[in-house]
């Protein structure tokens, strides 16, 4: 079964201008698990004209069975998911044409097709370069997202079914999401805020800076160029940290048997660990200084370690029951260890 | 534009050589009508012509039983490159010329034999973890006078990996947004410094294990960063991302 796209605009003359297909009364049937809702076209807001740079509106709502999944796909303009109640799908899209030309809503389309219990969305370019499209997204609480923007911002809030979200120069959010598996923008920050992850979660940045406030992963590996890197309670068995300028800051406990791994170059590195940790811990730098607030017992340390030539900073040791694993590495950043 | 994806798939096999002959027709109906496509045709065989022009890179003959069950480690997982994250997917299949990615898993295996020549390194010897053992594995069965020529040699074939992805990154910069490119390039530019520094450290320091492992992982990560570079192009180019280059210059001038 091929199923063309259906768009429906609250304003017919916007669509008509838009050149989207209006399709009325479009209720689907013969897709198992799966059903079209669509909301009556509004009328044009008091006040604005198509030619205004307000936005023309598209509004689907699309009935799914559990476990359904969305993937967005977005050029310019932001990205809003929700995960709540409701066994539907609704998608709210504004287009915003810039340079105040009507025909300058015909720049981009926005694209909805379902495939059984998979709705895809897309933003369409038809050679515009003012146009962006803002989506808001609300979604069944079990629904997967797969979310993509070029140039916009990515906030995913409450979603429980698996999330991977990208943006190139956007800021990509998750908060209160239950199985994260991959968060990543180029230029953008990353925040992630009372998440869980039931396998490994990558996320980083390049150039943005990377915040983590309460997360509990499998695994964990953060990754940027310069950017910063906060995080703050999280609890994983593994975690993998890189970075070449950007700082350190991770607060939280050592899992038992956790393998951990801090790797800067420049970057200064501050962990906080919480609970009493028992850890073997192996932390080397060129030139940054290494202090630590718990007594380690050193295995060996200073000057004269290294067969081929003195560390300048070093500390080899355990402490407690040394159950942890923790290798910290940096070139010139300086690395402490606290308790909290 | 419509449907441009199921073409996809054919374009790279025109690109590599491999198309089927039952296929040709329907593609070149498509491409007649399709500029993007004809685009994205004309630009993969652009960056499989610079690809082609890559130095080839020829590791020790010890490297290669090491290297070929590194890389079947790798399409097990379906991990290449360990360290890169990777963030946009299965470009590879378009355009990031294959001799980059030899030249960076050969890179890649050179670095586990130089880890494990230095002494035990971790049971599993994943790309992350070479360098990071490095420091902490310093000993039995190397000469220092080894080591540093293994690191030269290592050194020299990043250098040269880098290059071709340099040169292939280069041919399509023009894809990206200039505020992207420009944040690409000032982090490019950090990184240089993060090796021009490990650099510095091992003329006074030749011995130094962290300068010696912060320089491989400097050049892990610019390897890492360019290949992202690379996918990130790819994917502006394809179907109707093609466009969102033009749109987004277009909001910064708004």
């Amino acid at each position: 079964m091929t199923l063309r796209p259906r768009v429906v605009c609250r304003s017919v003359a916007v669509a008509a201008v838009a050149g989207f297909i209006v399709m009325p009364g479009a209720g689907r049937s013969g897709l198992p698990g799966a059903g079209v809702v669509l909301d009556a076209a509004a009328p044009v807001p008091a006040g604005v004209r198509p030619q205004d740079d307000q936005g023309a509106r598209v509004t689907r709502t699309i009935k799914v069975g559990p476990h359904s999944s969305l993937t967005l796909s977005n050029i310019a303009g932001n990205i809003s998911v929700t995960g709540g109640g409701g066994d539907a799908i609704r998608i709210d899209a504004v287009k915003h044409a810039g340079g105040g030309s009507a025909a300058r809503f015909n720049d981009v389309r926005v694209d909805i097709a379902e495939h059984g219990n998979r709705v895809e969305v897309r933003t369409l370019p038809f050679g515009g370069e003012h146009s962006s499209v803002d989506y808001t997204v609300t979604v069944p609480a079990d629904t997967a997202v797969y979310l993509r923007s070029v140039s916009g911002n990515v906030t995913v809030t409450r979603v429980q079914g698996g999330v991977r979200a990208d943006s190139v120069s956007g800021n990509v959010t998750a908060d209160a999401t239950a199985h994260l598996d991959r968060l990543r923008s180029v230029s953008g920050n990353v925040d992630i805020r009372g998440a869980s992850s039931d396998t490994d979660l990558a996320t980083g940045s390049i150039s943005g800076r990377v915040t983590i406030h309460g997360l509990k992963a499998q695994g964990l590996d953060v990754s940027t160029i310069s950017g910063n890197l906060t995080l703050d309670g999280v609890t994983c068995d593994h975690l993998t940290v890189r970075t070449v300028s950007g700082e350190v800051r991770y607060a939280g406990p050592l899992a038992r048997n956790g393998r951990y791994e801090v790797t800067s170059h420049s970057g200064d590195v501050h962990l906080v660990l919480t609970g009493d940790p028992g850890f073997e811990l192996n932390a080397s730098s060129f030139s940054g200084d290494i202090t630590s607030q718990f007594p380690i017992a050193m295995h060996d340390t200073g000057e004269d370690h290294g067969r081929f030539g003195p560390l300048r900073h070093a500390i080899r040791g355990t402490y407690g029951d040394a159950s942890a694993l923790l290798t910290i590495r940096t070139f010139s950043g300086n690395i402490t260890l606290r308790r909290r | 534009m419509t449907g441009c994806e199921r073409y996809t798939d054919l374009i790279g096999d025109e690109v590599d050589g491999t198309l089927d002959v039952r296929a040709r027709p329907d593609l070149e109906q498509h491409l007649a009508a399709c500029p993007s496509c004809r685009a994205l045709l004309a630009d993969l065989r652009r960056i499989r012509a610079a690809a082609g022009q890559l130095e080839r890179l020829e590791p020790p003959a010890h490297v290669w039983p090491r290297l070929a069950r590194r890389i079947e480690a790798e399409r097990a997982t379906g991990r290449p490159g360990g360290h890169r994250v990777g963030w946009l997917g299965p470009a590879w299949r378009f355009g990031l010329a294959a001799a980059a990615v030899v030249a960076v898993a050969v890179v890649s295996g050179w670095a586990v034999w130089l880890v494990d020549h230095r002494g035990a390194g971790p049971a599993v010897q994943t790309p992350a973890a070479v360098s990071a053992a490095a420091p902490a594995t310093a000993a039995a069965g190397a000469t220092p006078a080894a080591v540093a020529g293994e690191l030269k040699l290592a050194a020299e074939h990043y250098e040269k990996a880098i290059a071709g992805l340099q040169q292939i990154a280069r041919a399509g910069e023009g894809s990206l947004d200039p505020k992207v490119a420009e944040a690409l390039q000032q982090n490019l530019a950090v990184i240089d410094q993060a090796i021009a520094q490990s650099r510095a450290a091992l003329q006074t320091q030749p011995a130094s294990e962290p300068a010696q492992a912060s320089l491989l992982d400097a050049f892990r990560t610019k390897v890492g960063l360019l290949q992202e570079t690379i996918e990130l192009i790819n994917e502006m180019r394809k179907g109707n991302e093609a466009g969102a280059a033009r749109i987004m210059q277009g909001m910064k001038k708004s």
